[in-house]
C-alpha cells in the first residue's frame, strides 16, 4: 500500500532513478573490469556492451547500470554444461569476428548502431548443428531473465511484492497497473 | 550391572518415544507431552528451529545468486530430488540430496526426502482435504486390500481436533464426498474458478468446483496466538519456512507446542536402526539409534513408541527390527509388512485459455487454488476402471510482452506487460490400488553409510491407473470445452511413482491380524506398544493429500494409548 502511494506521488520513474545507487555497482568505462574467474576483463567489458546494446539506457537504467552482465557471467559458470560453457566463452571472439568483417573494428569500438546491427544480424544467422547455442540470442535469453528479476524492474515495473497479505481473485483489470494485451 | 550403566539406562528412559518429527511425528509429540508423558522425539536430520533457520525466507528474486535457479552440478548430482517441483534455490537445503540416503529401485520410484526436524512439513502443499466413508469404504466395496478398520465417524473429532489447531480454511461445500470441517474463511476463486464452478454445477449434477482446503491462517484465532502464529501473508513462497507461522509445519507449530510442556527431549542426528524388542516381556522396550555424524549407538528406552518416520523409512525400520519372535521384522508375522504400498497417480495434466472475463485479472496471491473432489465411480461403479480421482484447478492472467528484436524497442515491450488470456491449468490426483506385488523391502547385501541396509522399492503403475488416466483427459476436456476453453493441451508426464509425495502403506490398518499389521488404534497387532500413524499406516489411498489424514489418525491413537497405558495395559 505504502508502496503504491508513493509510486503515485512521485512518478515511477523517479522512485527508480533515486534508488538505483543503493545497489547498483558503479562502473567506469575508462578501467578494465576484473577477471571474474569465468570470464577475463576484455570479455566482461564486451558483454556489458552487449547487454547495453540489447537493453540500453534510455530514460530508465539499461541492463550495463544493473549489472545484468554479472548475473550472465554467474549463471552461464553455474547452471550450464561444458559444452554450452565453451560455445559461450568462443562467442565473444565470434562478435568481433563479425563486427570487423561488417564494420573493420572489434566490437567495443563501433558506434551504437553499428553495435545493434552486428548482434542483430548474429541473431538471425542460423546456428550449424552441432552448435548447442546461437550467442547472441542466449545472452538476449539470460540478458532478459535478468533483467526482469532485477530489483529495478520487479519493484518499478511490475504488481512484484515479497508480501502481498491479500488476494482479490476477481479484481478489475481497470484498477490494475496492467492493461490488456 | 554398574552405577554409569545404571545412570545412562535412566538419563534415556522416557514414557514415550517418537521416531520422527515430520507431520505426524510433531503430531504424536504434541499429544504426548500435552498429557504428560515424557517424551523422546528422534530425528534423523538436523534441528531447523522455526524462523531462525529459514536462511532464505526473507529473499526477493534479485537476493537469490542464481534468481532461483540450481547450479548444473548440483541438478547433474541429483537426478532424482531434481525432478520435484519445489527443489530450487530457495529450498534446496530443505531436501535430501542423492548421495546421502541412496535406495534401490527395483523399479522406478522417486523417493523425495527431508530429513530435519519438522521433516517434509516445512515444504508440503498444504492441502487438507477430509477423508469421507466413499474413501473408507472402497477396499470392500470395490473388492482390494482389505478393510479399513474405522470409519469417517471414528475419525471426525479427531479431523475437528486437529484442524482447529493447526488452521485450515476452507469453505464449507455440504459435499457428502468431501466433509467439511472446523474452517477459517476460505481464500477466493478467481473470476474465470468461479465462472468454471457455475458451468459445472449447471451441467453436472455430481460434479463440484470448489476452493481447496489448505493449511493456512486466513484469519488468526487465539489458538494460533498462543502458538505465536499470525495471520497468512499470501507469499506463497511456503517452502522456505514461513517467518510469520502462517502455514501448518511442525516447525512453526506442534514441536514448539511441545517444548513449552517441558516434556518434551528432542535428538537430532538421531539414525533410528532398529526397534528392541525383548523375548522376556514380549514387547519393545526402546529404540536403538546411530548418530548420524559420530556412527556411535545408543539405545533409548520407553513404554511405548509410536514410528513417524515417513512411510518408506517407518517399512524399513520395521523391516529391521529383528527378533528371535519377528525374524522377519517387527510385528510380521504374516508376512506382508512392506506390502501393498501405494501412492498417487499425478501423471496427468492438462492446459487451456480462456480468453472471456478479460475485464478482471488478480490482485496478490492465493495461497491454494480451485478443487474439484472425486466425482468417479463414488455412488455406483460407472467406468471401466475402479475407484477416482480428484483435480486441481488453477487459473491466472498470463502476462505478455513481445520479445523481438534488441534495444530500445524490446526494452519499452519488456516494460509494458501487458495481460494474455486467462491460463487454465489442472493436474489429477488418482487412487492407486495397493497391491501385494507393490512393495519394499530390505536389500540383502548393500547397506547405507549407517550400517542398514538400504531399502528395494519395487512399486508400479498397473493397468487401472492408466484408464483413469485417459478418462481423466476425456472427462476435464469436456468440461473445458464445454466452458469455452481453448488450446487444450493434454499432458501425461509418464513421472515414476514416488514424485507425488504420497507413498503410503506396507504397515496397513486392519481388521485381522493376518491380513494385516495395524489394529483400528494404528497399533501393532501383534506387539502393542508400537503405534504407526504416518503414512505406511494407511490401507487404501484415497484421492485426498493425506496429511491432514495421518494428523488425525496420530491424535487418535495418541489419546488411546494413554488410555491404555493409564489402565495398565501397556
Amino acid at each position: 500500500m505504502k508502496r503504491r502511494t508513493l509510486l503515485k506521488t512521485f512518478g515511477i520513474s523517479a522512485i527508480g532513478l533515486a534508488t538505483i545507487p543503493l545497489w547498483m555497482d558503479c562502473w567506469n568505462a575508462e578501467e578494465l573490469p576484473e577477471d571474474d574467474g569465468f570470464l577475463t576483463g576484455e570479455q566482461r567489458l564486451q558483454l556489458q556492451e552487449i547487454v547495453d546494446t540489447i537493453i540500453p539506457k534510455t530514460d530508465t537504467p539499461g541492463a550495463k547500470e544493473l549489472g545484468v552482465e554479472k548475473f550472465i557471467s554467474l549463471m552461464v559458470k553455474d547452471c550450464y554444461n561444458e559444452e554450452v560453457k565453451a560455445e559461450f566463452l568462443t562467442g565473444f571472439r565470434e562478435i568481433n569476428l563479425a563486427s570487423e568483417d561488417m564494420y573493420g573494428n572489434p566490437f567495443i569500438e563501433i558506434t551504437d548502431a553499428e553495435r545493434n546491427d552486428v548482434l542483430c544480424t548474429m541473431e538471425a544467422t542460423e546456428i550449424v548443428p552441432e552448435k548447442k547455442i546461437n550467442f547472441v540470442a542466449f545472452v538476449k535469453g539470460l540478458a532478459m531473465a535478468g533483467y526482469r528479476s532485477s530489483q529495478y524492474v520487479l519493484e518499478n515495473h511490475t504488481d512484484y511484492e515479497l508480501v502481498p497479505s491479500r488476494f482479490h481473485g476477481s479484481f478489475p483489470v481497470s484498477q490494475s497497473i496492467y492493461t490488456n494485451a | 550391572m554398574n552405577n554409569i550403566n545404571t545412570k545412562t539406562i535412566e538419563e534415556n528412559t522416557f514414557d514415550a518415544i517418537v521416531i520422527g518429527s515430520g507431520i505426524s511425528g510433531g503430531w504424536a509429540a504434541k499429544e504426548l507431552t500435552e498429557k504428560g508423558l515424557k517424551t523422546l522425539v528422534l530425528e534423523r536430520g538436523r534441528d531447523v528451529k522455526h524462523i531462525l533457520d529459514y536462511p532464505t525466507t526473507h529473499m526477493n528474486p534479485w537476493d537469490m545468486e542464481h534468481r532461483g535457479q540450481l547450479p548444473f552440478k548440483m541438478i547433474e548430482e541429483n537426478p532424482i530430488v531434481s525432478k520435484c517441483y519445489a527443489f530450487h534455490e530457495d529450498a534446496a537445503h530443505f531436501f535430501v540430496k542423492d548421495e546421502e540416503h541412496p535406495y534401490v529401485q527395483e523399479k522406478a520410484f522417486d523417493w523425495i526426502k527431508g530429513y530435519q526436524v519438522g521433516g517434509k512439513s516445512l515444504l508440503w502443499a498444504r492441502q487438507v482435504q477430509r477423508w469421507s466413508d466413499f474413501d473408507f469404504e472402497g477396499p470392500v466395496k470395490d473388492g482390494f486390500a482389505v478393510d479399513w478398520p474405522i470409519r469417517y465417524k471414528d475419525l471426525a473429532p479427531w479431523y475437528s481436533h486437529v484442524e482447529k489447531f493447526a488452521g485450515i480454511s476452507g469453505n464449507k461445500d455440504g459435499l457428502e464426498e468431501l466433509p467439511d470441517g472446523e474452517f477459517l474463511p476460505p481464500y477466493e476463486l478467481t473470476k474465470v474458478e468461479l465462472y468454471f464452478k457455475n458451468h459445472v454445477a449447471e451441467n453436472y449434477e455430481d460434479r463440484h468446483v470448489i476452493v481447496a482446503r489448505c493449511a493456512h491462517i486466513s484469519e488468526q484465532q487465539p489458538i494460533h496466538a498462543e502458538q505465536g502464529r499470525a495471520q497468512c501473508q499470501n507469499r506463497t513462497i511456503c517452502q522456505r519456512g514461513c517467518p510469520y507461522g502462517g502455514y501448518f509445519s511442525s516447525n512453526s507449530s506442534t514441536i514448539p507446542w511441545a517444548q513449552k510442556t517441558g516434556n518434551l527431549t528432542l535428538r537430532p542426528h538421531a539414525v533410528v536402526e532398529s526397534l528392541i524388542y525383548d523375548e522376556k516381556l514380549q514387547k519393545v522396550t526402546g529404540v536403538r539409534v546411530i548418530d548420524a555424524n559420530t556412527k556411535e549407538t545408543t539405545e533409548y528406552f520407553s513404554k511405548i513408541v509410536f514410528v513417524n518416520a515417513s512411510a518408506i523409512n517407518t517399512n524399513l525400520i520395521l523391516l529391521n527390527s529383528k527378533s528371535e519372535r519377528f525374524p522377519n521384522g517387527l510385528g510380521n508375522d504374516n508376512g506382508l509388512l512392506g506390502k501393498y504400498v501405494a501412492f498417487h497417480n499425478y501423471r496427468a495434466k492438462i492446459q487451456a485459455e480462456y480468453n472471456g472475463l478479460l475485464d478482471f485479472t488478480t490482485d496478490g496471491k492465493s495461497p491454494t487454488s480451485g478443487y474439484i473432489p472425486r466425482f468417479r465411480n463414488v455412488r455406483k461403479q460407472e467406468t471401466n476402471f475402479k475407484r477416482g480421482y480428484a483435480a486441481g484447478l488453477s487459473t491466472n492472467r498470463t502476462r505478455v510482452s513481445n520479445t523481438d528484436g534488441i534495444g530500445v524497442n524490446l526494452k519499452e515491450n519488456l516494460l509494458s506487460l501487458k495481460l494474455g488470456p486467462w491460463r487454465v491449468g489442472s493436474h489429477m490426483m488418482g487412487e492407486t490400488i495397493p497391491k501385494e506385488s507393490n512393495f519394499v523391502s530390505l536389500d540383502e547385501t548393500r547397506k547405507d553409510a549407517w550400517g542398514i541396509p538400504l531399502i528395494n522399492i519395487s512399486v508400479d503403475y498397473d493397468e487401472n491407473d492408466e484408464l483413469m488416466i485417459q478418462d481423466y483427459f476425456e472427462q476435464m476436456t469436456e468440461m473445458f470445452e464445454n466452458a469455452g476453453f481453448t488450446n487444450i493441451r493434454t499432458h501425461d508426464t509418464k513421472q515414476a511413482p514416488g514424485l507425488d509425495i504420497h507413498e503410503m502403506g506396507g504397515v496397513r490398518m486392519g481388521r485381522n491380524p493376518k491380513t494385516s499389521l495395524l489394529n483400528e488404534w494404528n497399533q501393532l497387532h501383534t506387539c502393542k506398544n508400537v503405534f504407526v500413524t504416518d503414512g505406511a499406516c494407511m490401507t487404501s489411498t484415497g484421492t485426498q493429500n493425506p496429511s491432514l489424514t495421518y494428523m488425525a489418525l496420530t491424535a487418535r491413537a495418541v489419546d488411546y494409548a494413554v488410555k491404555e497405558m493409564n489402565k495398565g495395559n501397556l
